[in-house]
């Protein structure tokens, strides 16, 4: 795969997922996250199944391991985020959110992988339209709200990395496969905990049944299964960056939706100014003229490749 | 991997009726036409399954209109999501020696001018169809048309393709094992093609840009007989 049909991948991860709002904001307000997280994961493991289902023959202890952690990691980051955005005001919350494009260089640092100069200053660029697009002040941040988002960024920074090194290692389908239906387990668990009825508590609407198809065939099965793929050919910070330009892609649905599904509403000019730098952030990142000025050595592997 | 035609048709089935259905909630035109991500389908069916992708979406629209908008124009709406799917199909065929695939920049730009001829067809065919049909003019169901057609199966279409066409998956593209007498020669291919794009183009404009209607403007219909008959030359 070029990195170019690579890019477009990735792109087309962040465009599902920044969709996605207007279908979760469809379902009724008292639909619980964790049904939600069983429904959309269990029909999305479904359909894979379904399509992909010759190959659970190649199914390996090791492969069920791998997915297994995945989704335990997936699983803590969504209940952090879950605590961490009710307990903080939506544009702290959102901010925090996005500091998971700094904490993965950080921590694959650690893990003694450097990331390239142009990416570290992509990454910064990004952070501050980021700032400018979620209207970030400093205050409200000394909270409990604050742990469990940085809690959230890093097991989101922890899931980048760790997907990473496994596709690399297994076969990237079946390690979603797997993740997707462990996933499908704790919601369920979480789910029983919190409502012993589960399935039978919710009224099953055409619109309901919809929106949660579209949201599992999308923000599931059809994103995850590209992700994994995708990180195969490519490092978690480029990953990191292309997901980091949702806000763009948001201001751009919301220019082309029609207004009954939250489009034409007009971007506030801070948003569009993030949304600008953000994209500046994402092609600085994609570039490399901080390495061929230092690495005369690089640059030739570079334009090799 | 080359999948069996069976599989291939209940596959492109399956994922055009729930992606079809799913999508019934957010309609454009009442009855008619809603937000259709589902036509991210068509072309990838048609390049990698061929005639049998074709079917395939063509029958899965009738069945997903079955769940909504049934009526009379759903079957413009089969015939129209058949050449959504066959369209892409034999123009490949026709300038590619290639299995389908995206890795290459002139096959991605080749992939889009493909799409955007079989969006235009496909809103042509359903715009002129309901017109004749039942002698309603909607200008918003050409342009709904096109726009879901072009915007889906190049936002959604085009990573679709790529994921199943990569090493990860490998699905190899459906070939073309017949022979087209008529467009043998690569010139007379490329003269065919020209004039149809040209003549979808002039009913683009007119259509979309001009805001005109068949019956203010006649030459549409004319330039719609020559388009259908380079259709038919370079389909059969």
């Amino acid at each position: 795969m070029t990195k170019t049909e690579n890019n477009i991948l990735l792109i087309s991860i962040t465009l599902c997922w920044a969709s996605s709002y207007i279908f979760i904001k469809n379902l009724p307000e008292d639909f619980s996250s964790y049904a939600y997280l069983t429904l959309t994961c269990g029909i999305a493991a479904l359909l894979m199944i379904l399509v992909f289902g010759r190959r659970l023959r190649k199914l390996r202890k090791s492969i069920w391991i791998k997915g297994g952690i995945l989704s335990v990691i997936l699983s803590l980051n969504l209940l952090a985020e879950k605590k961490g955005i009710s307990l903080l005001a939506p544009s702290n919350a959102s901010f925090l959110a996005a500091l998971t494009i700094i904490m993965v260089p950080l921590l694959m640092l650690f893990f003694r992988e450097k990331p390239s100069k142009n990416l570290m200053l992509g990454a910064c660029i990004i952070v501050l339209g980021l700032c400018i697009s979620t209207g970030f002040t400093i205050s409200g941040f000394y909270s409990t709200g604050t742990f469990y988002m940085l809690a959230s960024c890093f097991s989101s920074a922890v899931y980048t990395i760790a997907a990473d090194r496994y596709v690399k290692e297994e076969d990237p389908l079946l390690i979603c496969i797997v993740q997707m239906i462990f996933s499908t387990v704790i919601g369920f668990f979480f789910w029983y905990m919190e409502n012993p009825k589960t399935f039978i508590s919710i009224s099953y609407t055409r619109e309901l049944l919809s929106n949660l198809f579209i949201l599992a065939f999308f923000a599931k099965a059809y994103a995850y299964i590209v992700l994994m793929i995708s990180q195969k050919y490519t490092d978690a910070v480029s990953v990191t960056v292309i997901a980091a330009t949702e806000p763009v892609i948001t201001l751009i649905l919301s220019v082309l939706l029609p207004t009954s599904y939250g489009g034409r509403q007009g971007a506030s000019p801070s948003a569009i100014t993030g949304a600008v730098v953000i994209a500046v952030g994402a092609v600085v990142a994609g570039l490399h003229f901080l390495e061929r000025k230092s690495h005369p050595a690089q640059k030739r592997e570079n334009d090799a490749a | 991997m080359q999948l069996k035609k069976g599989k291939q048709f209940f596959i492109t089935l399956a994922a055009f009726l729930i992606l079809g259905i799913s999508f019934k909630v957010m309609v454009l035109v009442e009855g008619l036409t809603e937000v259709r991500p589902v036509n991210a389908i068509p072309p990838v069916a048609g390049l990698l399954c061929g005639p049998v992708g074709a079917a395939a979406c063509g029958i899965g629209n009738l069945l997903a209109d079955m769940a909504g908008t049934f009526s009379a124009s759903s079957l413009l709406g089969v015939i129209g999501n058949f050449l959504a799917a066959y369209m892409p199909y034999r123009l490949w065929q026709l300038f590619s020696d290639e299995e389908p695939n995206l890795h290459s920049r002139k096959n991605r730009i080749r992939y889009c001018l493909i799409c955007a001829v079989s969006a235009m067809t496909v809103a042509w065919f359903l715009a002129f169809g309901l017109y004749l049909l039942e002698g309603v003019w909607m200008e918003q169901i050409y342009t709904y048309v096109f726009f879901n057609n072009l915007g889906f199966s190049i936002g959604l279409g085009m990573p679709l393709l790529i994921i199943l066409t990569s090493d990860g998956v490998q699905i190899k593209g459906c070939r073309f094992r017949g022979k087209n007498r008529i467009l043998e020669q690569l010139i007379l291919r490329r003269a065919v093609c020209a004039g149809y794009a040209g003549c979808m183009l002039l009913l683009f404009a007119g259509v979309a840009y001009w805001h005109f209607s068949p019956k203010e403007a006649p030459w549409l219909l004319s330039v719609s007989v020559t388009a259908a008959a380079s259709l038919v030359v370079l389909l059969v």
